[in-house]
């Protein structure tokens, strides 16, 4: 079962340390992103890092239609890579939508969790009555629209036209793996339950104390987000990042280790621990 | 590799000219998302004036989708991969409208910084191109799944018809119900490929409103290994109580899973039911007999919960028709073998009132031609049946003989020994002569106060004469004391006999007065005697010698 798990996620297990550091990637991408700050915690952390299924080298047929048509299914599969690396006081690190499956994880199993950390998180992105999420629902639906373009129309059959490049069939091969995610039925179903996905309910639920770490220009996940999320997560500290865009573990990797490490410090949680 | 200027911050003024007018466009964009660079080709696309763009963030000349996707694969992408190609999002011109791009992006190292250069292509022609490419592979597919779903739909059509076809015959071939609901059981139970196929059949008592339903399984088919329900006779009260509870939605029920019931949960006893026979999914179709729901088609799946195809549904849905038809066909036949029993009972009544009527009738006739005292024929018998014989023979032309014969002295046999005994007298008489005269033809009446008339048709006068005697003879044995009579000391009798061949220019009456003479020459010359009548004799007065009364 344990070992069905790993291989399922595609879970890596790095680093020295003991503390176990949990690292999500967001949607769109796989565990890769987290290259740029993986070598400032290796010495200290055990760092476990993983695909969700239908990313990066996760098993596709493990995919599920109706698991992963919600957060919680994902959620799910977090708390299994826990159950079977028998994790404890876990620090988990989300990117953008990750944020809210750690938190939906650590909703439901908190004492598997020490501390959530946040990147780029947003609780909601349509905007509400109210409330300002940042997109309209037809800006998400043209964003289908855009990924199913890229990941079928000219991956399959438009791209070797336009590129005029007769003698380079395998061109088109390229581009399909240059995505992270390989079958667009299963990254538009991410991209749905992500961007259609309404959070703000589950907020007061969490008890495991967390870092916000909200970037400047965000086109994602705005500053009011940030800030509304602060207001609604009990025991959470919001860091407003001088580091702008929304993946700031990639564009600004010295900043975003460093706000990790000073959250973490302060609360005890480094090499010191075991 | 593209040849940018030597100092960055003013790369605007010092790029080179071939890059500024290339047909294609250029974006030079940091990893916080300042661009640093835009060719003038672009920026013309873009309705910006050249330089202007430069310092800004990328998201200002991007869509809110396109801002989505330049953060989650084409920044990422690059970053992690250090190049892509094609790929396909769009800008936002200065004036707010949206121009579809293609682009290929390249992460280099520049004056000790790492820039992402991307070419752009607009190519709204070709996303038109290609929306119609789509547009047409998506028709085409529903098209074909359209048609798939077609002959599908077809076939299963067919494929229930057939069944149908079938089941419907065999039904059609009994007009027994417990046959028929065998077989409907039977056919439908192989045809779903269920486990249990009952037909539940409602107690007329409680057809009441509000009343607890009753009834029970009268048919039911299971896969050999099932537990039949009716073998186990389980009063199903409360699953009639729950059915007509949930039909009031709609006449049929379909659970797909029993265990997963969130509405409608039907009551303990049922369950208990359910749990007892293992059944995880049934399918219940309502059985009516006119307006009235007469029971149920019953159908349990017991290998797991089962999902009712629609298919499937009419499917019994139709069986439940055609076995409605079936309970009324029934119903009339039986209406109709009472019908024609009654009518049987009614017939065989009738004909036992003819037979009495008959009989009736026959005493009646008989009495009406009988002398009551004597019980031989009466003189209206007599006169009927000497016409009779009088027209056959005088057709056939053979003898018809009549004796005409009286008790002596009578008057004093009366006046001696009573009326009673008079009638007595008569009767006996009257019986040994019936006993003389054998043949069917022949007839012996009383023809009035002690007198008697034989009729013998075709019987010439030897043979008559042999009956007189014999008559005399059968008297002479009764030895009926007669005290008073002047010939005898026991009843005699005078005789006058007279043999004719009818023919129609006489009338029998003739033969009555021809008789009727002899008789008055038979008393004239001293009674206890029989005379022949001879028309020579009678005619010139002759009498000739009687005949002794025994011989």
């Amino acid at each position: 079962m344990s070992a069905d798990v790993l291989r399922r996620n595609n879970v890596t297990v790095i680093g020295q340390g003991q503390q176990p550091l949990m690292l999500a990637h967001g949607f769109g991408c796989d565990q890769n992103m987290w290259r740029f700050i993986t070598p400032a915690f290796e010495a200290e952390y055990r760092l476990v890092l993983f695909d969700y299924v239908g990313a990066g080298k996760s098993e596709t047929e493990a995919y599920d239609l109706r698991r992963y048509s919600q957060l919680d299914g994902y959620a799910q599969d977090v708390l299994e890579i826990c159950a079977a690396l028998e994790l404890e006081k876990i620090v988990f690190v989300g990117h953008s939508v990750s944020s809210m499956i750690g938190l939906l994880a650590a909703i439901a199993a908190p004492d598997y969790f020490e501390r959530l950390i946040m990147i780029g998180p947003s609780p909601r992105y349509i905007n509400d009555d109210g409330y300002i999420g940042g997109f309209e629902r037809q800006d998400i639906d043209q964003l289908l629209d855009i990924m199913e373009k890229n990941y079928i129309g000219w991956a399959h059959f438009l791209a070797p036209l336009v590129m005029q490049n007769p003698d380079r069939p395998e061109l088109g091969q390229e581009l399909e793996e240059s995505f992270c995610s390989t079958d667009p039925t299963m990254a538009t179903r991410f991209a749905k339950t992500t961007f259609y996905g309404d959070n703000r309910s589950d907020l007061a639920k969490v008890t495991v104390p967390s870092l916000i770490l909200q970037c400047a220009e965000d086109a994602i996940a705005p500053t009011e987000v940030g800030r509304y999320l602060h207001r609604h997560l009990p025991h959470s500290t919001l860091t407003l990042m001088a580091a702008t865009g929304h993946c700031p573990h990639m564009s600004h990797p010295e900043e975003t280790v460093q706000h990790i490490k000073t959250y973490l410090e302060a609360a005890s949680l480094t090499s010191t621990y075991g | 590799m593209v040849n940018l200027g030597s100092n960055p911050t003013s790369a605007s003024q010092n790029v080179d000219p071939m890059l500024e007018q290339a047909p294609c466009g250029f974006l030079s964009v940091r990893d916080d998302g300042i661009i640093e660079y835009v060719n003038g080709t672009l920026c013309q696309l873009l309705g910006w004036e050249p330089g202007t763009l430069h310092g800004q963030n990328v998201i200002a000349i991007l869509p809110m989708a396109s801002r989505i996707f330049y953060q989650t694969h084409v920044f990422p992408m690059l970053r992690m991969q250090e190049s892509a190609s094609e790929l396909y999002f769009s800008l936002r011109s200065r004036s707010g409208q949206d121009i579809p791009i293609l682009a290929n992006g390249v992460r280099q190292q520049r004056h000790g910084e790492l820039i992402n250069d991307y070419v752009v292509i607009p190519i709204r022609q070709r996303m038109q191109y290609e929306d119609q490419i789509l547009r047409a592979k998506r028709m085409a597919e529903a098209a074909i799944g359209a048609q798939k779903q077609a002959e599908a739909t077809l076939k299963q059509q067919y494929e229930r018809a057939v069944a149908l076809g079938q089941i419907t015959q065999h039904i059609r071939e009994s007009l027994d119900l417990p046959q028929i609901f065998a077989v409907a059981a039977q056919e439908t139970r192989q045809g779903l490929g269920a486990d249990r196929v009952g037909i539940f059949r409602f107690t007329q008592a409680n057809e009441g409103a509000d009343e607890a339903v009753g009834g029970g399984f009268v048919s039911e088919a299971v896969t050999p290994g099932v537990d039949a329900v009716m073998a186990a006779q389980v009063p199903h009260h409360g699953f009639g109580d729950h059915y007509r509870s949930i039909r009031a939605r709609g006449g049929t029920l379909a659970i797909r899973d029993l265990h997963d019931l969130d509405e409608m949960p039907p009551p303990a006893e049922v369950t208990q039911l359910f749990s007892q026979f293992q059944v995880q999914a049934t399918l219940v179709v309502p059985l009516h007999k006119g307006p009235e729901l007469w029971g149920l088609i019953v159908i349990h799946h017991c290998q797991g919960p089962r999902y009712w195809q629609g298919v499937e549904v009419e499917l019994v849905e139709d069986i439940a028709v055609q076995l409605a038809i079936a309970i009324q066909q029934a119903d009339l036949v039986k209406q109709l073998q009472v019908e024609l029993l009654e009518r049987q009972r009614a017939e065989a009544r009738l004909t036992e009132i003819n037979r009495e009527l008959q009989h009736a009738t026959g005493l009646l006739e008989q009495l009406a031609h009988i002398d009551p005292l004597t019980q031989i024929a009466n003189r209206r018998r007599f006169s009927d049946r000497l016409d009779e014989e009088w027209n056959r023979l005088s057709r056939d032309r053979l003898p018809l003989s009549l004796l005409l014969f009286d008790l002596d002295y009578f008057k004093q046999y009366n006046d001696t020994y009573g009326h009673q005994l008079g009638d007595d007298c008569l009767y006996t008489i009257a019986q040994a002569a019936q006993g003389v005269v054998g043949r069917p033809t022949d007839l012996l009446a009383r023809y009035g106060g002690e007198e008697f008339a034989v009729i013998l048709p075709n019987t010439h006068r030897q043979g008559a004469i042999a009956v007189a005697q014999h008559i005399h003879q059968a008297i002479a044995a009764r030895a009926i004391l007669h005290r008073a009579s002047a010939v005898s000391n026991q009843v005699t009798l005078s005789l006058g006999l007279s043999t004719l061949t009818p023919s129609r220019e006489l009338t029998s009456t003739v033969l009555i007065q021809q008789a009727d003479q002899a008789l008055y020459r038979a008393k004239q010359q001293g009674r206890n005697r029989t005379v022949v009548f001879d028309p020579a004799v009678f005619d010139s007065g002759y009498d000739p010698d009687p005949l002794p009364p025994a011989l």
